[in-house]
């Protein structure tokens, strides 16, 4: 294990004001959580020692689920009411699971919004409610690890994963209670760790082969700015893809050919998966399978494992070429390759991956931790941990978005490897008199047609002005923001009326389930809203107090006139008196006012920042100038 | 543009700024790309939305949309496509407008009409070496274009700015054989 001293001796914090983050990697088949103990930067271990959490949730009747080890134990005998690689299924359509389902021991039901609920004897529960289990028990053993209540999580997702994707990860945190500073890009995260630890300047490619997804991702990395080139990837690709073959393979080696049941599947798939990691070591291993009728016995080497798995990995080499081309930048330019992921661990993926770069790829760090490490640290920056001028991440938008138009076609809006955050608009108009609605569908994905892209929801826009065709126009724009999630605005722009928007997200959970959902883990819901909802208010209430105070402190005599102090001043001291108040409105009313008049302000001091920054650089230019 | 218009309209101080001006380079179709590349960077580490993760949520939005636009500004300073339409955009010119109906030169027609017979040619063959020479050949006409380009807009005059304008179409001509010429390497390469 690698551990990352990531204060100076002698300028640690106290500890009593570090605030308390963790870095989750929520894997398809493991996961981990990392955080800041006694000055080094670590994953936590469980009671037992274990750092890695098997991705596992096992449902019973009436009683609270097990998690993690003790579940996986129980896969094998209780397959249906225990739930292994979920990531597969978040943001995913019942449509999607005909197609995975087959491969997945489980019954579905349909949720309110097409999304797949698992059928247990705990009753139907949904992939964003099976995450967020998985995030409560990582989130409390970080509790453990670090004595108190966390003040936030960034947690990872594959960089290629959908905008769907995303939100259905966004909605487990949140239904686990956690606090999300940010949702990271899972080879980002590799390369923060790797990068704070090496010192290294240059083009690092991140190959990242977990257990149910592969991602590969270009960055450039310049004095703690780490910069997303390009990024590819399979969202639906991973080491239980290979464990799926090599079972088909056995089957075919033993003749069987009738269906196997939830329980032998299981427990082949299990079997195959300790083969598979048998042979990273091993040259060749005897084979023997005795599950009911059905049994076989041989042996497997290495080369033939390489064999079965070499058309899969193929695909991958495939997606790291398209990257490298994507990125703009030629082979010569990577100055090294990171492993990522479980899976990484195979020899002849590192034999590949070797190939294609020119370059022995780096395995230093512990590929399984490495992501929950980087998250860790990027945590405890947006805590505020750390001063603010050390580390950033610069992103990307994995695949493109764009909107269906006539005949079933895709028009792309924004591209894929564009910086995020990113805004566009574009207008819209009416094709009949009168028309009073529109309806907009939004897709992701590279294909031309609307089919073969990812349906992410529909929009409908009602009470536009009658009138005729082509004189409305609504403009639409389309925000990504810095975790890849998407948002949009629309306005009817000769009248400027803000039309009411109708949100279908075509697979994640509506807000009123999530609502549901959260009032249901609540055990006295009403009374439990209404005091969070004060709680809420006075807690945004002073953020807003402190943070103005302190800015009014640093430079309000350059940036705002005297009569513009005593305006903000005497805000504060409104919302001050009205927090003593029990109203939860008045304080919100108060802040909203405050909000308004300090936003000229905060503008200003943006600018300044800016000015600052560019200032900054031309002092250091000026100084290595004289040096030379 | 419509997001500048947006960004007005929360602040209206000092963001008269262009993209140029934001990063402090002088408004040319000739920059440095390696300070616009650290000046990107400077900029984002000052207002990227993790630097305000526990400001109110006015302050962060700002941050968002001024970490958009600082994006949208690195990104159509970098592209030498893009740049040329923005400087004309400075100018008073959009080029995306519907109602053009400008000169295009006979001989350029007939360039047109040529290297789109040409690149035809080298898809049906599949002849990667014949790719290569045609992307090369893009790639100097694309050159000469630009050169053309610069001449125009720094001399400025109506009759300057139309040529200009020209020169740009051109360019966008030149950009699509080259993304036509990219998808055809595409499957040269089997990606």
């Amino acid at each position: 294990m690698s551990l990352l001293q990531i204060t100076e001796p002698g300028q640690s914090v106290e500890p009593h004001l570090r605030k308390r983050a963790a870095g989750i990697d929520l894997g398809t088949t493991n996961s981990l959580v990392a955080g800041m103990r006694s000055g080094v930067m670590t994953t936590f271990a469980d009671e037992h020692g274990h750092h890695l959490m098997p991705s596992v949730v096992r449902y019973r009747p009436e009683q609270e689920p097990q998690v993690g080890l003790t579940a996986y134990q129980s896969a094998k005998t209780d397959p249906v009411n225990t739930i292994v690689s979920v990531k597969r299924l978040m943001g995913r359509g019942l449509q999607d699971i005909h197609r995975i389902g087959n491969r997945m021991p489980y019954e579905f039901v349909e949720g309110d919004s097409g999304m797949p609920y698992f059928r247990t004897v705990n009753g139907n529960i949904s992939p964003v409610a099976v995450s967020a289990e998985l995030l409560k028990t990582l989130a409390k053993r970080a509790e453990n690890s670090l004595a108190g209540e966390l003040d936030g999580v960034v947690i990872t997702v594959p960089a290629y994963f959908d905008d769907a994707q995303r939100q259905a990860t966004k909605d487990a945190a949140q239904l686990a209670g956690l606090t999300l500073l940010r949702l990271l890009n899972e080879p980002t995260a590799a390369a923060v760790a790797y990068g704070l630890e090496s010192d290294a300047e240059g083009v690092v490619a991140i190959y990242d082969l977990g257990g149910g997804t592969f991602d590969i991702s270009l960055l450039r990395l310049n004095r703690g700015v780490f910069e997303v080139l390009a990024t590819g990837g399979d969202s639906d690709f991973g080491g239980d893809d290979i464990d799926r073959t090599l079972a088909e393979w056995i089957l075919q080696q033993a003749g069987f050919e009738d269906d196997l049941s939830i329980a032998q599947l299981r427990s082949l798939l299990i079997y195959c998966k300790d083969l598979k990691e048998t042979l990273s070591a091993e040259e060749s291993t005897k084979v023997f399978v005795d599950l009911g009728d059905l049994r076989w016995s041989g042996t497997l080497c290495r080369s033939e494992l390489n064999e079965l798995m070499d058309p899969l990995l193929n695909d991958t080499i495939k997606a790291c070429r398209r990257t490298v081309r994507d990125a703009g930048i030629d082979y010569t330019a990577i100055t090294n390759v990171v492993m990522v992921g479980g899976s990484t661990r195979i020899p002849l993926v590192r034999q590949q991956v070797g190939n294609l770069f020119g370059k022995e790829p780096l395995t230093d760090i512990d590929p399984d931790r490495v992501v929950a490490i980087g998250a860790a640290i990027q945590a405890n920056v947006l805590v505020g941990n750390k001063s603010d001028d050390e580390m950033l991440l610069l992103d990307v938008l994995p695949l493109s978005l764009g909107i269906e138009t006539m005949g079933g076609l895709v028009e792309k809006i924004i591209y894929r490897n564009t910086a995020i955050p990113v805004a566009k608009a574009q207008e819209f108009t009416t094709y009949k008199d009168g028309q009073t609605a529109m309806l907009i569908h939004v897709l992701q994905g590279e294909r031309e047609l609307v089919k073969d892209c990812r349906s992410l929801a529909r929009f409908e826009f009602h009470g536009i002005p009658p009138m005729a065709a082509g004189a409305a126009h609504i403009r639409v724009t389309f925000q990504v923001d810095a975790d890849g999630l998407l948002s949009v605005t629309a306005m009817e722009t000769g009248s400027g009326i803000e039309t009411g928007v109708e949100v279908q997200p075509s697979y994640g959970l509506s807000e009123d389930e999530i609502v549901t959902m959260l009032q249901e883990s609540l055990t006295s819901a009403q009374e439990d809203a209404e005091a969070r909802a004060l709680n809420e208010s006075i807690v945004e209430a002073q953020r807003m107090i402190n943070a103005l105070t302190a800015a009014l402190a640093a430079d309000s005599r350059e940036l705002l006139s005297a009569q513009e102090i005593a305006v903000l001043n005497e805000g504060m001291g409104r919302l001050q008196s009205v927090m003593e108040g029990l109203d939860y409105q008045d304080i919100n009313d108060a802040v909203e006012l405050l909000g308004k008049a300090s936003e000229e302000y905060a503008a200003r001091r943006m600018d300044a920042g800016v000015r600052a920054a560019l200032a900054g650089l031309q002092i250091e230019d000026l100084e290595t100038g004289l040096e030379q | 543009m419509r997001l500048w218009r947006e960004l007005q309209h929360i602040r209206p101080v000092d963001l008269q700024k262009n993209f140029f001006e934001l990063f402090n380079l002088p408004v040319s179709f000739q920059i440095d790309l390696d300070l616009l590349a650290e000046r990107y960077r400077a900029i984002q580490s000052s207002v990227h939305p993790d630097r305000y993760v526990n400001a109110d949520k006015r302050e962060l939005r700002l941050s968002l949309q001024y970490a958009t636009l600082a994006n949208e500004a690195a990104e159509t300073l970098r592209s030498p496509l893009k740049r040329a339409i923005y400087l004309l955009q400075l100018n008073g010119i959009d080029v995306a407008r519907e109602d053009y109906s400008g000169p295009m030169e006979d001989d350029f027609l007939l360039l047109q009409i040529g290297m789109r017979e040409e690149l035809q040619n080298v898809a049906e063959q599949e002849d990667p070496v014949a790719l290569r020479k045609f992307r090369a050949e893009v790639n100097e006409i694309t050159l000469s274009l630009e050169k053309d380009f610069v001449g125009r807009i720094e001399e400025k005059g109506e009759t300057n700015l139309i040529k200009a304008e020209t020169s740009v179409r051109k360019m966008q001509f030149m950009h699509k054989l080259k993304q036509e010429a990219d998808r055809i390497e595409e499957r040269f390469l089997d990606l």
